[in-house]
């Protein structure tokens, strides 16, 4: 019983803070004509039951129709197929992702890539400093991808020098 | 800053729904659905916006998103 109480909890809480965006994204869509209270409501209800009874069901057999146990970007861009307008937006949201995540994932490694050279004695400290000056000892030659262990042992013969 | 859907309660009904238990969603994928449902209820909005035009009222009613619900559930 207990058990039961807290998934209610849970998909009460969740239900509530679904209502909340809906009722943010609907005051910052600028329509022609203001929406009334009752639609709103009348929106968050479709909503929650649009995800409930079609958008899991629909996602889950996508990817299981593609042999996965995970949903990926492509199962939900199936679901947006019979909308050619929605199906665009889509793919450029995608795209943007996917842009975003390659630029943060270099600028980790260039971090990374600081953090070794600038490295006095101190093993734990975050060093903020964005200079951009290149490393001095390094040769020019960049390696694609440099392991963890690597990484630590030269430091670990710096430290010794 | 856009409003959008928080990822997090999305999965939670997400996963409340899948009927196997072994079907995982990424955080990737939840932002893709966030949109997906933000552009939902864009269009949803337009639709019944456009519908309220037409028959003169001041505000947007729910008789007017009643009307539009069935094409755009087939739309979506």
């Amino acid at each position: 019983m207990n058990e039961e109480s807290e998934n209610d909890i849970e998909l009460r809480n969740a239900k509530l803070s679904l209502n909340e965006s809906t009722t943010s994204i609907c005051e910052a869509k600028q329509a022609n004509l203001p929406l009334s209270r009752n639609t709103i409501t009348g929106l968050n209800f479709l909503v929650y039951n649009y995800i409930e009874k079609t958008l899991a069901s629909d996602l889950e057999s996508f990817a299981n129709h593609a042999k996965r146990t995970t949903i990926n970007q492509s199962d939900v861009l199936l679901c947006c197929r019979n909308n050619q307008k929605m199906y665009s937006k889509m793919k450029e949201f995608i795209a943007n992702l996917e842009k975003k995540q390659k630029r943060a994932k270099r600028e980790e490694k260039i971090k990374k890539e600081f953090k070794i050279d600038e490295k006095p004695k101190k093993s734990k400290s975050k060093s903020k400093s964005k200079s951009k000056s290149k490393s001095k000892s390094r040769p020019k030659s960049r390696p694609k991808l440099k392991s963890k262990s690597k990484s630590k042992s030269k430091s670990n013969l710096k430290s010794q020098k | 800053m856009e409003e959008t859907f928080n990822p997090s309660t999305l999965s939670t009904i997400l996963r409340k729904n899948f009927k196997n238990e072994k079907t995982k969603i990424s955080k990737d994928t939840l932002e893709c659905v966030a949109e997906f449902l933000r552009l939902f209820v864009g269009e949803a909005i337009d639709r019944a916006s456009a519908k309220a035009q037409i028959e003169n009222s001041e505000n947007i009613e729910p008789e007017h998103l009643e009307k539009i619900i069935p094409q755009l559930l087939l739309d979506f």
